[in-house]
């Protein structure tokens, strides 16, 4: 979806913690602006972002992101001067020592339907975009607002109870295995969260690894790459993951293939979720069972009874592995 | 084409609701609708067929197909009070941040009438079948109702005989639908005493 006209658009410096009164103001030159958003990188980055719900108070649908977004596309001059202050008072009192200082960009565009608004709030980091020239500040050309770009989020809808109630957000850190950084823009700024969250991506990555499993069941190899791709994904918890990002861990192959086609193309594959390795193994039945003799057998899509039997006793529990072998495989160490 | 799109949202999120409540006990059902087009047209507009009006007199909605927000309406039934809690707290694991929460009650205390936890949720992307954007106006919110059985036994018929009809119901009617409010709350609120109660003397047993 492109990018429509540019009816206004607001810019202004801000910096951590910022008490002191913003520098900037509105654009005048909307038509090279204009321009230079609607360059297609900047368009497709955004509209690969990440979907994103607000944290509402109930019933009343007050949200400081909201409110401003909905007056700056609706009211007039001085209330999207005063949304675009508040939302630059928002930003500098969620910016901490982590965050450089930004060019906090707003801007409103015409949609299809004359009722209806789009607004972006961009952040660019400022010393990249900006330059000050006689006390004017200036816009960079297209290629610096692209390659500087390193958080969005797009709200649209028209003034109505139901309009701008969610958004995409582009967080270029929102995979960081920092999450108080990654945390800095949805979660504080924007005040909301994805709108997948950890316990609906943790049953996408694991549903699809047993479809696809299902899917390979004569084609051991291929199954062997997704227990690969399992055995790194349990390993690394410590970091969010998304579903395109899982695909990439498996090797160009049927086993990829099946992957994807489990995982499905929605926008809930580019959203980043925390692992909740609890509920993956569990629904994988991913199991580890070390045994005395120094053998751990470990698998997913293990069911207990269908091969594998496990029997208590007062000196412990034994298991036993039983089936017929199709292949083997002698590994190399080096 | 509409009514498929809307139905397929209707699809997609009834299995999500499924998925995010598996494993959990006491559910007697999970299901999804989408609003017919008789009862969409009864809440927009007024006896005489106009757009309806809301408090000062303005349109109460300017774009009905995208503010009627119960175009895709979702409902959990589950067998105890206690389980409600359970179930939302689970919803709300999987659906970010809700809209709104209301938990529908009579606001007088010696009153009995319809009971309900009611949420509206964003009708998240990934829930959106394709062509749904180039659709023109569609709904951005889904409602989903969470309540007991015997929230459910009340509620239902009495929607169908009262809540639908335009007109003022008999004082002797109202008394009625009164007496079986107050015994659904009772029988409710008994149902969940008991199975504490089971549960308590029978931790092991099979609940």
């Amino acid at each position: 979806m492109t990018l429509g006209a540019l009816i206004a658009a607001t810019a202004h410096e801000v910096a951590p913690r910022q008490t002191e009164p913003f520098q900037g103001g509105f654009v005048e030159n909307l038509a090279d602006l204009g321009s230079a958003l609607a360059e297609r990188s900047l368009i497709d980055a955004l509209r690969n972002g990440t979907p994103m719900n607000f944290y509402f108070d109930s019933p009343t649908r007050e949200h400081p992101i909201r409110d401003a977004a909905m007056n700056f596309a609706f009211k007039d001059a001085d209330d999207r001067s005063r949304s675009a202050l508040g939302l630059c008072e928002r930003l500098a009192s969620t910016m901490d020592g982590r965050n450089k200082s930004c060019l906090l960009l707003v801007s409103v565009h015409e949609m299809p339907s004359p009722a209806a608004r789009e607004v972006i709030v961009w952040m660019f980091p400022y010393d990249r975009v900006i330059q000050r020239q006689g006390g004017r500040v200036e816009l960079q050309d297209a290629f610096s607002l692209t390659s500087g770009l390193r958080k969005a989020a797009t709200f649209r809808g028209m003034d109505v109870r139901t309009g701008f109630l969610s958004g995409v957000a582009l967080d270029h850190q929102s995979s960081n295995a920092d999450q108080r950084v990654a945390n800095f823009w949805i979660n504080g700024f924007l005040g909301g969260e994805l709108q997948v969250q950890s316990r609906e991506g943790t049953n996408l990555a694991a549903t699809a690894f047993r479809a696809a499993n299902k899917t390979l069941a004569r084609n051991e190899i291929a199954q062997e790459q997704l227990v690969g791709a399992i055995a790194h994904l349990r390993s690394r918890t410590d970091r969010p993951w998304t579903i395109e990002q899982i695909v990439a861990l498996l090797p160009a192959g049927e086993a990829k293939e099946a992957f994807v086609k489990a995982a499905g193309n929605s926008a809930a594959t580019r959203s980043p979720f925390a692992l909740d390795l609890e509920q993956f193994d569990q629904k994988i039945k991913y199991r580890v069972f070390k045994l005395e003799n120094g053998i751990t057998v470990s698998a997913p899509f293990v069911e207990v009874g269908q091969g594998v039997t496990i029997e208590e006793s007062v000196d412990g529990a034994t298991l036993t592995a039983r089936g017929k072998i199709q292949g083997e495989t002698i590994r190399s160490t080096n | 084409m509409r009514f498929q799109l809307l139905s397929g949202a209707a699809r997609q999120l009834e299995a999500r609701v499924v998925e995010a409540l598996d494993g959990i006990a006491h559910i007697d059902r999970i299901g999804f609708r989408v609003k017919g087009s008789d009862s969409f047209i009864r809440k927009c507009t007024d006896e005489n067929g106009n757009p309806k009006r809301a408090g000062a007199g303005a349109q109460k909605y300017v774009e009905p197909l995208e503010e009627v927000e119960d175009q895709i309406a979702g409902r959990v039934l589950v067998f105890f009070r206690g389980d409600l809690e359970i179930v939302e707290s689970r919803i709300r694991e999987w659906f970010a941040a809700s809209v709104e929460f209301s938990r529908r009650e009579p606001e007088a205390n010696a009153a009995f009438g319809y009971e309900s936890d009611h949420f509206v949720f964003v009708i998240d992307e990934h829930m959106k079948p394709e062509g749904w954007d180039a659709a023109g106006p569609m709904p951005t919110t889904f409602e989903l109702q969470v309540r007991t059985l015997f929230m459910h036994a009340y509620a239902e018929p009495q929607h169908d005989l009262g809540y639908k009809s335009r007109n003022q119901l008999p004082p002797d009617v109202e008394r009625q639908f009164a007496w079986i409010a107050a015994s659904a709350w009772g029988a409710d609120r008994t149902m969940n005493e008991l199975y504490d109660q089971l549960s308590e003397a029978d931790p092991g047993g099979n609940r």
